[in-house]
């Protein structure tokens, strides 16, 4: 099914999509605390509030997951925390992902869930430390 | 480690199977009109809209199965970077 050459690919791949996923997750987490880019809804934002402690685990965890530190246990608890956000935020609406705007937390559960169990990939801070 | 040769490829599959069911529900939504989106009332196949509505049921379709995984992601791959 995979030749080395498609397998190699797909590792680098899955580095690329964590940064990338790691970044969207970080652009949450700063706007919440760092109030950039800003977003009206996000000011005036208590930090011990939910959104405040909310915005925490974004911005930590979204620098971990970007530069692949602890990626398994970072991702891990992303998923729970994207999980309860679709819970919490968009699941009472409608059943349908579609309709109560809470299918980009689904997505980002089950994209974090596959990374606590894949692991960085090739490019991330995870794998200089185990080549040492 | 053979936990993660064990459990990785799996959860892959649950991923691929989740994305393409979202995928497919914009396909449905804008197709065949369920579920009810207000934005794709009456549209026609033959637009952009529709043209993008048909990749999304077959993609989405075929995603979910896992037939052809790999072009179909790359061919989606680009239809949402369009």
């Amino acid at each position: 099914m995979n030749s080395i050459l498609a397998t190699s690919y797909g590792l680098s791949l899955l580095s690329i999509l964590r940064i990338f996923t790691g970044l969207s997750l970080l652009q949450h987490g700063t706007a919440k605390i760092l109030g950039f880019p800003a977003a009206p809804m996000f000011s005036n934002i208590q930090i011990t509030s939910l959104t405040g402690v909310g915005g925490l685990i974004e911005l930590v965890g979204g620098i971990l997951f970007t530069i692949g530190l602890f990626t398994r246990p970072v991702a891990f608890i992303l998923s729970g925390f994207t999980a309860v956000a679709y819970f919490l935020a968009h699941a009472g609406k409608s059943f349908f992902p579609l309709l109560n705007g809470g299918e980009l937390a689904a997505v980002y559960c089950f994209v974090f869930f596959y990374f606590a169990f894949a692991g960085g990939g090739p490019w991330s801070v995870d794998a200089i430390r185990e080549r040492k | 480690m053979i936990p993660d040769m064990i459990w990785a490829p799996r959860i892959l599959s649950i991923l691929r199977i989740v994305l393409g069911l979202i995928l497919l529900q914009y396909g449905l939504a804008k197709l065949f009109g369920w579920p009810a989106v207000h934005m794709f009332e009456n549209l026609k196949w033959l637009s952009l809209f529709g043209i993008a509505g048909m990749f999304e049921l077959v993609g989405g379709t075929l995603l979910i199965l896992g037939l052809f995984t790999r072009p179909v992601a790359f061919i989606l791959s680009g239809e949402m970077a369009r």
